[in-house]
């Protein structure tokens, strides 16, 4: 984290999932971890939003009591808003303003699910209802459909957005059985078939019926680092001349299964830009830059390098 | 005179073991106690008072004046899972 911190300069760092691993924690010490992790953004002042992933609930580790720990930081963007059911706890959004100070209306609405899973707190393995689906809840949905017509309506106009999950949509499933371009989706490949989420065909719905929905990302896949232009009925078209994407990080960890280079997915925004292009790369912690591309209308079709598969020194 | 020295280092060095021996013990309790049995509630011993944070600071998110907001993704951490961690943990008890 901090060698990739000593070289980029990131206004929001997203914190995407399986911060820690439940399983491998002790009651007394699970959320402590959250320190450690923070340390190289505290330091910088660099704030952060999250969201948890399967691997942050398990018997000796409650998301609930991660977010308790997380949101004794003030530098932490991330909320936590009541819904009906076991909806997780990482389901929330930020407005991201305009550099124009004196504009109030939002240039960029960043939203964060809780795609859930892992085991139940101080649930025994063995109990038969342990496990906690690996899907976004129906009433995280409901919330986000709604909020988001609340905001287009608030601000009278489509506000560009970006999503943060850490489990992927089931789709990418298809997408990659369809054949990942290796210089058209550059990217290393390796996790296949995509671990994604499961029944979560309303999930998907809702991401492709929200105008202004610009890209999606996700992690859990250690081993994919490819972007997609996503395929399907999207009613926001006439919104944005780019079409939608989903991406997957790269996995930062020396925590998980893989031996790939270590780094991290860069975006970079450009507020005069927004409806027309992404510029993102995976910056690595050698320092080097991989899978360096642009997701704009003509993303599938024009070329890049192809991204060599790298095994890290370090396991 | 030798054997009142030897005495009292001997009193010193079974002074230290003893105390070396109890807090091992009390860290190797601590980390193996807490099996699928334990119904005890999070007892993480540090605190946010604990945790030197920054300075309230105005968090609205705003592009840059050059019109560019960046982000960085960092994704699956796993922290806990390793020796390097338990490593820095042991070192470094919470």
């Amino acid at each position: 984290m901090n060698s990739i911190l000593d070289v980029e300069s990131p206004q929001l760092v997203v914190l995407n999932g399986d911060l820690i691993a439940g399983e491998a924690t002790y009651l007394e010490n699970s959320t402590a971890y959250f320190d450690l992790i923070v340390a190289p953004l505290v330091e910088r002042g660099i704030p952060w939003a999250s969201t948890y992933g399967n691997h942050d609930s398990n018997f000796n580790l409650s998301r609930a009591a991660l977010f308790g720990r997380e949101n004794s930081y003030l530098l932490s963007l991330t909320q936590l808003i009541s819904l009906p059911g076991d909806a997780g706890i990482t389901n929330f959004y930020v407005p991201v303003y305009p550099s124009d100070s004196s504009s109030n209306t939002p240039a960029l609405m960043l939203w964060f699910f809780d795609s859930r899973g892992g085991k139940k707190f101080q649930v025994p393995s063995s109990a038969e209802d342990a496990g906690i689906p690996e899907v976004v809840h129906d009433s995280a949905i409901a919330w986000f459909k709604e909020t988001s017509v609340r905001i287009a309506a608030n601000y009278d106009k489509i506000i560009p957005s970006l999503a943060f999950f850490h489990i992927p949509p089931s789709t990418m499933v298809e997408l990659q059985s369809q054949g990942v371009d290796p210089s058209k989706e550059p990217g290393i490949n390796d996790d296949v078939p995509v671990a994604a989420q499961e029944g979560d065909e309303s999930f998907v719905s809702a991401i492709l019926n929200t105008p202004g929905l610009l890209a999606t990302f996700s992690g859990h896949d250690h081993g994919n680092d490819w972007c997609y232009k996503w395929t399907g009925e999207k009613v926001h078209e006439d919104e944005s001349k780019m079409g939608l994407f989903h991406c997957f990080g790269r996995h930062s960890g020396y925590g998980g299964y893989g031996d790939w280079v270590r780094g991290s997915r860069q975006i970079l925004m450009k507020e005069d830009t927004l409806f027309e292009e992404i510029e993102t790369w995976i910056r690595l912690e050698d320092g080097s830059i991989s899978g360096s591309v642009m997701l704009n209308a003509t993303y599938g079709k024009d070329s890049y390098p192809v991204v060599e598969r790298r095994g890290s020194a370090v396991k | 005179m030798a054997f009142k020295i030897n005495r009292a280092v001997f009193i010193l060095v079974a002074l230290f073991t003893t105390f070396i021996s109890f807090w091992l013990y009390l860290k190797l309790f601590l980390r193996f106690s807490d099996g699928e049995i334990s119904q005890t509630g999070d007892t993480s011993s540090s605190t946010a008072e604990d945790i030197s944070l920054n300075s309230p600071k105005d968090l609205t998110l705003r592009f840059q004046e050059d019109g560019t907001f960046r982000i960085v993704i960092f994704e699956d951490l796993h922290y806990g899972e390793g020796t390097y961690i338990a490593y820095v943990e042991w070192l470094s008890p919470v």
